[in-house]
């Protein structure tokens, strides 16, 4: 961004001076943050595959189960991964396998909400997001951009950790934030002006009514403010990057949303989910898959690529996960339907050893034989590695105590920490 | 000369004020009885008051009382013309008169609707089978038709019959469209059946909303285990959700892209299709409501619906009265409102259970309800200012609520009139415009988080959108035909001023901002960069969680395009944006 549109939005002098004052540095981070122990990661990349990706055909192949797919062999000794994900095998000895995933929720929506919180959904308290809880704790102050940032879906809230820390939405991967600069371009004059104007006009209300929640929204525009101007926004554009580079992650919303997840990771942002929707493969699933993990298999890969290239893997954890498996057995409809009996989730970066595989089921997928874990395992998982302790707890505004997990404990066996 | 300044400003008001909406206040018709306060209910207020050594906040002036009444009643800012009418009278029961008068009017019906339909439809993205824009349709005819309130929940519970009239998906399906409620009329549509309709296929999930919506019991909680501190058993949620084992969602018509019809009915035998496996213990039971009454026979459904709204039930007229209260008050007696359990007691119980009972003894009339709560002595009631909540105050004050982005987004309308450049421009399509740019607002502003009586804190991107996006810049601009270059030609600057804070903040400025703004408006604001191209945009892809990715056709450059040309006219733009975006318009206050 250059710096006409940066005043376009600009800081006032009246701006500038309450920003100075007030609100110093610290507008995106939080007194909570706490000191994060040696060797985790300081971001968090959550690659979700929406619909419920069939474990079979991804991370756990099973010649043995109906209408399989072809199994490879890949970097990591003794571990094959489905045929559809050849750059994604080369990479496999920097990914933990976790096979043993299982749950009783088989309703997408729910079974999202799981996957995203740890907690079941309870219509009484909504438990914040592991995102939320993420962007609380890891945000540096230096940042200018939010430290929450769903890309290519909505993302889950930061329940009562409060808004602050609630993904921000770009609802194209790769595409610059919407309205960053004013619809129709002003002068730089205007705009300092009019911003000017607005902040005697806000000033003098929160004067007028000494109510905390005038002086919340002045910062809330400050922030924005700041964030416009910032240097860190351009982040999100994936245009800035060569062809050469975005052809490696694929030409889909998908591929844009993993390579700005790498650039905002790099400039500092503690949490990013970038969406792949599609996995519900209740008719032809073979087709689907193969469609799906053409787009999975170069973005992902590249994503690991780039990032161990900047020396970034140490301190990112990946996670690729869907809210379920699917069955082994098709349906007439030559379709998996929803197996959250058994499924995998594939980590990487940051703690995680690499080339290891925790779990297994048997012999076509159905049922978990070997080191069970729950979703909320995996979440304690993620929250540990990044540096986050799972047994953190907060007091929902009713008084409830709500932990980052519901009861989840961490699979050790995959951490360095 | 000044006489001669004084006399344009007046040609000029009642010049705007002419083409404008009927005046508001007034005497209301003969035939309509206008609303008086009720005594009883402000001695109890007094007296609780006293007790508590609660010192009630000040008495707000007209202007806040008209502004605050007409968000909540109507969900939008009062006009300019509105707000001079109203300040102008003194008689002693203006507000009585403008409370009944703001209730006769269609424009309460349909926010009542709109209220209502985000209530029992919840968010939009997540059940694809549903009409709601025939829900939201067939609420307004009953609000515009006065029923009382437990006629609306006996019909919305025990609905059955045809969903949808079906047609093409897409923009216009949400759309107010005068030519489909005719045709819902002439096929009988019945769309209260979307309610049920949207929990399909699991009766537990719609008997908890049931229980929670309209009686404020969640007895959910219930669902996979003994209530902890309740004394509801997980017996009691199965025989309630026993009551609803008899619908049926018959398919009529479902064709892809086009919204489906459905039929509701009521089949004679539980239907095991549709109760999950997890749900089985459902089909089992009993079908018996809340106090155990028997709810078995032919029609289970329309028993619990008649049990649900008698006026022996102890719930369903305190939640209705506590969800109202709370949206006119700021906060419910009880709090979350639909939480009623002996552990979650009511603050001021007796002025709950004395609105209940008169909500009854008025045989469930929410007009009686609102403007009794209206004109009670805690509604008119001051901002507080400290951090104590209304509720903790015992509402003896008021408190600052952001707007939510219904409210909003009908106050930059009224403020800039800017639906009405959407209608004449866009002719038949101006319905579905409208609504994609509500969506929009309704997706930027999460309004999806179904009401628990909180309005959720403004996210980055909502000030991003205010600040920047095309809504407001479009609604702001100087366009040739538009009424803001109609006043910059017949008004001098004080007249302009003071048309504007009218029309955002609902009252005059003081003599600072009236010095501000002329400044502003006198200021040499240099030369505005050239509009850029439009921006290609990529094709979407699929995708379950699309709502509210449509861009708003207001972006289309003739509606962003301005007609300024001189400073004066750019400082109007400034100002009437700045209006728009301060927190005083963005709060009611």
């Amino acid at each position: 961004m250059n710096r006409r549109s940066f005043f376009q939005l600009g800081l006032s002098a009246v701006g500038a001076t309450i920003a100075s004052s007030m609100f110093a540095r610290d507008l995106f981070a939080d007194e909570k943050r706490a000191a994060a122990p040696k060797g985790v990661a300081d971001h968090c990349i959550v690659l979700w595959m929406n619909g419920g990706p069939s474990h079979i055909d991804t991370f756990d192949p099973k010649p043995k189960a109906d209408g399989a797919s072809k199994s490879i062999a890949t970097s990591a000794k003794g571990v094959m991964i489905a045929e559809h994900f050849p750059k994604l095998a080369e990479h496999m000895h920097q990914v933990a396998l976790v096979r043993g995933v299982s749950s009783k929720e088989g309703n997408h929506q729910r079974a999202q909400e799981i996957g995203h919180t740890g907690h079941l959904p309870n219509p009484t308290v909504e438990a914040p997001s592991i995102g939320g809880w993420l962007s609380r704790g890891r945000t540096p102050p230096s940042l200018e951009i939010p430290g929450h940032i769903a890309l290519g879906g909505t993302g889950f809230g930061a329940g009562f950790l409060g808004r602050t820390y609630d993904p921000f939405v770009v609802q194209n991967p790769g595409d610059a934030p919407s309205d960053l600069r004013p619809a129709r371009p002003l002068s730089d004059k205007r705009a300092a002006d009019r911003n000017a104007f607005l902040d005697a006009m806000e000033e003098d209300f929160a004067r007028r009514t000494g109510d905390v929640k005038v002086r919340e929204k002045q910062k809330l525009i400050e922030r924005a403010r700041r964030m416009a101007g910032s240097k860190a926004v351009e982040a999100f554009d994936v245009s800035l990057e060569s062809d050469t580079t975005r052809e490696r992650y694929g030409a889909t919303p998908f591929g844009r949303g993993c390579l700005a997840a790498r650039r905002l990771v790099e400039v500092g942002v503690p949490f990013v989910e970038v969406v792949l929707d599609g996995w519900d493969t209740h008719k032809e699933n073979l087709e689907k898959v193969r469609e799906r993990a053409g787009i999975l298999d170069p973005a992902m890969a590249s994503l690991l690529a780039d990032l161990d290239e900047r020396g970034l893997l140490s301190r990112t954890l990946v996670v690729c996960m869907g809210e379920f498996g699917r069955t082994p057995k098709l349906n007439g409809n030559g379709g998996r339907d929803h197996h959250p009996n058994a499924y995998s989730v594939a980590l990487a970066g940051g703690p995680i050893r690499g080339g290891v595989v925790h779990g297994a089921t048997d012999e076509t997928g159905s049922r978990v034989v070997e080191g069970t874990v729950s979703v909320a395992d995996v979440l304690a998982t993620v929250a540990k590695g990044a540096g986050l302790d799972p047994s953190t707890t907060e007091h929902s505004p009713a008084g409830r105590p709500i932990s980052v997990t519901e009861g989840g404990r961490p699979i050790d066996a995959i951490l360095t920490v | 000369m000044r006489h001669g300044w004084i006399l344009l400003a007046l040609s000029t008001v009642t010049a705007c004020g002419a083409h404008l909406e009927p005046a508001p206040s007034g005497t209301p018709s003969s035939a309509q009885v206008v609303a008086t306060a009720d005594p009883s209910l402000d001695g109890q207020l007094t007296r609780a008051w006293q007790a508590s050594g609660k010192a009630p906040a000040a008495d707000v002036d007209d202007a806040t009382f008209l502004r605050r009444a007409s968000l909540d009643l109507l969900g939008r800012v009062p006009t300019s013309a509105e707000v001079r009418v109203f300040l102008t009278d003194t008689s002693p029961d203006r507000r009585a008169r403008l409370v009944t008068s703001l209730l006769a009017r269609p424009e309460h019906a349909k926010h009542m609707a709109r209220t209502w339909e985000r209530i029992l439809m919840g968010p939009e993205v997540k059940n694809r089978d549903v009409d709601r824009a025939a829900m939201r349709r067939w609420l307004e005819a009953r609000f515009v038709a006065k029923a009382p309130w437990d006629a609306i929940v006996r019909d919305v519970v025990a609905a059955e019959g045809k969903s949808s009239v079906g047609g093409a998906k897409g923009p216009g399906m949400y759309a107010d469209d005068p030519d489909k409620a005719a045709e819902e009329k002439s096929e009988g549509v019945n769309g209260a059946t979307n309610f049920t309709l949207r929990f399909g296929k699991s009766p537990a999930d719609l008997a908890g909303a049931t229980s929670r919506i309209f009686l404020g019991v969640q007895i959910q909680c219930a669902q996979c285990h003994d209530h902890k501190t309740e004394k509801w058993k997980q017996a009691d949620f199965q025989e309630l959700a026993a009551t609803f084992t008899h619908v049926k969602a018959k398919p009529i018509d479902k064709e892809k892209g086009e919204i489906p019809i459905f039929d509701i009915e009521t089949s004679d035998k539980p239907n095991r299709k549709v109760v999950q496996a997890t749900d089985s213990a459902i089909l089992g039971a009993h079908p018996r409501a809340l106090d155990d009454t028997d709810l078995d026979g032919e029609n289970p459904r329309a028993a619990l619906a008649k049990w649900m709204t008698s006026r022996d039930n102890p719930w369903f007229s305190r939640e209705m009265v506590n969800r109202v209260w709370a949206e006119l008050m700021g906060g419910g007696f009880v709090d979350p409102i639909d939480d009623f359990r002996p552990s979650n007691p009511a603050v001021l119980p007796e002025v709950l259970d004395a609105l209940a009972e008169d909500f009854e003894a008025h045989g469930f009339d929410l007009d009686h309800l609102y403007a009794t709560i209206c004109l009670s002595k805690a509604y008119g009631r001051a901002l507080g200012g400290g951090n104590e909540s209304p509720r903790e105050a015992l509402f003896a004050h008021q408190a600052l609520r952001p707007l939510d982005s219904d409210q909003l987004l009908d106050s930059i309308f009224a403020a800039t009139e800017a639906d009405k450049l959407i209608e004449e421009k866009a002719g038949e399509r101006a319905e579905i415009i409208k609504s994609l740019v509500r969506r929009r607002m309704g997706f930027v502003f999460d309004a999806d988080s179904e009401a628990n009586g909180e309005i959720p804190e403004a996210t980055l991107q909502q000030a991003l959108f205010t600040m920047n996006g095309p809504v407001p810049t479009a609604a702001t601009a100087v366009k040739r035909d538009g009424f803001l270059s109609d006043l910059l030609a017949r008004s001098d600057d004080a007249t302009l001023v003071e048309e504007l804070y009218l029309r955002t903040l609902g009252r005059r400025p003081t003599a600072d901002e009236m010095t501000r703004a002329r400044a502003l408006l006198a200021t040499d604001t240099g030369d505005d960069p050239k509009v850029r191209g439009k921006r290609e945009k990529e094709p979407k892809g699929k995708g379950i969680k699309k709502a509210g990715a449509a861009e708003p056709p207001m972006i289309v450059q003739a509606a962003l395009r301005s007609d300024a040309r001189t400073d004066r006219e750019r400082g109007a733009e400034d100002l009437f944006w700045a209006l728009l975006n301060s927190s005083e318009f963005g709060f009611r206050r």
